[in-house]
């Protein structure tokens, strides 16, 4: 059961970064998910973070794949491609893309046509930076695509794989993510839809086929600028509900010949983000609704397959400006994973990084007395007495292996990015009442192990068992044995397994 | 079973055995002349002077191990560096036995030829008690800190 997501603009590529840490945090399965980004602004900075996102996953993913005992990096993610409508053309405005002045000589009435849908400032507007909030701009360009010209990538590798999933009798599964409010996703989302509905209707094995949209409706707003030329084709915040209305009016009949299931997803309370009208500079930060359309992509994947037709499932919180666990859906499940992931990337970045620091200052034979835990992993220095020792030991890795040591670097890179994500969307507007942020506000070096026990809102422990729950106490049970893996990254998935609340 | 119930069953064994060593095997090593006293009747001697002192090394080391044990499993111990600490108070500890060696041979030894003899008894019977037992039994965070430690676990698979 394959998961292709299709992430259409900013938001959907935010989306897609929310997917990979809940993926991490073992909330999908262990079958493939496949990413292609669509966007007409290549140097999107909510594109760039996520692609960096996946990448330091992959590289985590790839140390520690086969766990068959713990969900921690259990789902393969790929990023099959990155699709711009610019990529083949150097046309990149609306007017020279659609020939407008060929047109303008050649069939005068379409140019005059032209004229009344597109204002000037729209047909000369360069787009690479993407469809500046105009969703009329973005239909016109992305309906270009072709799925039946073979070179038309990474279109052709997405169906190839689909074909080949379905084949094989696999099911697979298309979520296609955007905002339904601005350029790109309002644009995108529904002519990529109506075009992969077309063309994979007319695939054997349609019936293993389920294809599900999430639409995110508005959830933040800008100030633009005063400076900032009023007379300039750019995403205006105020836009944002009457956009919304016009696109929901139509998703109302077409929505339903399209998808299987269609999720949506708002807030009545908009973040603030800094105005940007595209490139590196549009990078918002992660938002607490981006977790909610991770866990729509895993009820799409896991759960939406046995829902009626025509069926609506409405959820909301319980108040107003505040989120709990309670509020979300999965709430035990959900809880348990990302609880167990926070505290294990935690206990990693508190502990266990200037633990092993420490180990390459002091030397391995001092650091192996001081530290128990680190023999079970690591080969330890036996001096004269060695040969006595177990010979178990001597087959363990090096930890001054170079293997070892990039291994604790890549684990402690997708701390931080998990780490990072997290406390962000606890900073995104209302009241996030999941973990306390500011526990590991700042990173590495700067969180307090002493915070362990402290990190989850709603703990029903009592005072006792939680004065015990501490780094030092997860670290005495620390075993190679248990999960019968030695080196950085049995340490890590003992630690992950230890951290189970 | 929890780690620190076999600790105590192995300071409880080795405390065994050492009082075994100190009260039955050293004694009988004076009384049965294998190591000869001439300038005092060894009975009399083993029963006066050896059993007092034997008492003392005995008691205070075995009250070093506990309180070692037990101020070693109420540490809070976040990282390695902290370890440092607690093993000088490891070796704060030991001076406890030595001083009751000092104490056992000053205040109830009236044999000069046993001095040297009763010395290294006492020496070997500290070293059994508090730091054999130290080194195969405390709690896991400091199981290493004890020298030698590590050797001895690893020699006995106690890990």
């Amino acid at each position: 059961m394959t998961l292709y997501i299709i992430a259409i603009g900013g938001t959907g590529a935010r989306c897609v970064e929310a997917i990979t840490q809940c993926a991490a945090a073992g909330l999908f399965t262990e079958e493939p998910i496949k990413v292609v980004f669509v966007d007409a602004d290549e140097s999107n900075g909510n594109l760039s973070r996520t692609s960096e996102t996946i990448k330091t996953y992959q590289e985590c993913y790839e140390l520690t794949k086969n766990n068959a005992q713990i969900p921690w990096m259990q789902t393969p993610i790929e990023l099959l491609s990155f699709w711009s409508p610019f990529s083949n053309s150097t046309n990149k405005t609306l007017g020279s893309f659609l020939n407008y002045n060929s047109y303008k000589n050649s069939h005068p009435a379409l140019g005059h046509l032209f004229d009344v849908l597109y204002t000037k400032d729209e047909r000369e507007t360069p787009l690479d930076v993407g469809f500046r909030g105009r969703p009329a701009i973005g239909s016109a360009i992305i309906s270009q695509v072709n799925f039946d010209e073979t070179e038309q990538e990474p279109w052709t590798t997405l169906i190839k794989l689909i074909r080949a999933d379905l084949g094989t009798g696999k099911s697979v599964h298309i979520f296609l993510c955007g905002s339904i409010f601005g350029g790109t996703g309002a644009s995108g989302f529904p002519t990529i839809g109506r075009l992969l509905v077309n063309k994979l209707s007319r695939l054997e094995g349609r019936d293993r086929l389920k294809i599900g949209g999430l639409l995110m409706l508005p959830y933040f707003a800008f100030l633009v600028p005063n400076e900032q030329d009023n007379n300039e084709v750019y995403a205006r915040a105020d836009q944002f509900l009457l956009n919304t209305e016009s696109a929901l009016r139509y998703y109302v009949n077409e929505a339903q010949s399209t998808f299987d299931a269609v999720y949506m997803l708002g807030n009545q309370n908009p973040s603030n983000v800094k105005f940007s009208i595209g490139k590196n500079s549009q990078c918002n930060e992660p938002h607490f609704i981006e977790l909610y359309a991770a866990l729509a992509a895993k009820h799409f994947l896991l759960d939406a397959a046995s829902g009626e037709p025509g069926k609506v499932i409405l959820m909301g919180r319980n108040s107003p400006r505040r989120i709990t666990w309670k509020d979300l859906p999965d709430s035990e499940e959900v809880k348990q994973k990302l609880v167990n992931t926070t505290r294990f990337a935690f206990a990693w970045m508190a502990n266990l990084v200037p633990e092993l620091a420490y180990a390459s200052k002091v030397g391995v034979k001092g650091f192996q007395k001081q530290a128990p835990w680190f023999s079970s992993f690591f080969r330890p220095v036996q001096g004269l007495f060695g040969i006595i020792g177990s010979r178990d030991m001597q087959s363990l890795p090096e930890f001054n292996d170079g293997t070892e040591q990039a291994a604790i670097e890549t684990i402690k890179k997708w701390c931080n990015s998990y780490l990072r994500w997290l406390n962000k969307l606890h900073f995104s507007g209302d009241n996030i009442e999941l973990f306390r942020p500011e526990m590991f506000t700042g990173g590495e070096g700067k969180i307090s192990a002493e915070n362990f026990a402290g990190l989850v809102f709603e703990d029903s422990r009592d005072k006792d068992k939680r004065s015990q729950d501490t780094i030092q106490v997860l670290k005495e049970k620390l075993d190679a044995k248990t999960l019968g893996q030695a080196g950085t990254v049995g340490l890590a998935k003992s630690l992950y397994l230890q951290c189970k609340p | 079973m929890e780690a620190w119930i076999w600790d105590v069953i192995r300071i409880v064994i080795v405390s065994l055995i050492g009082a075994a060593i100190m009260f039955l095997l050293q004694p009988w090593l004076y009384q049965n002349g294998i190591i000869p006293l001439n300038d005092v009747e060894p009975e009399a001697w083993v029963g006066d002077n050896y059993i007092i002192g034997a008492v003392t090394v005995f008691s205070v080391s075995i009250i070093a191990v506990i309180l070692w044990y037990v101020i070693a499993a109420k540490a809070k111990v976040q990282s390695a560096k902290e370890t440092s600490s607690m093993a000088i108070l490891w070796w704060v500890f030991l001076l406890l036995p030595i001083i009751s060696i000092c104490a056992a041979i000053y205040f109830f030894n009236q044999s000069n030829d046993a001095l040297l003899s009763v010395t290294g008894f006492f020496v070997f019977d500290i070293l059994f008690l508090y730091w054999f037992s130290t080194a195969i039994s405390s709690p896991r965070s400091l199981m290493f800190v004890v020298p030698g430690a590590f050797f001895l676990r690893n020699l006995f698979g106690l890990r």
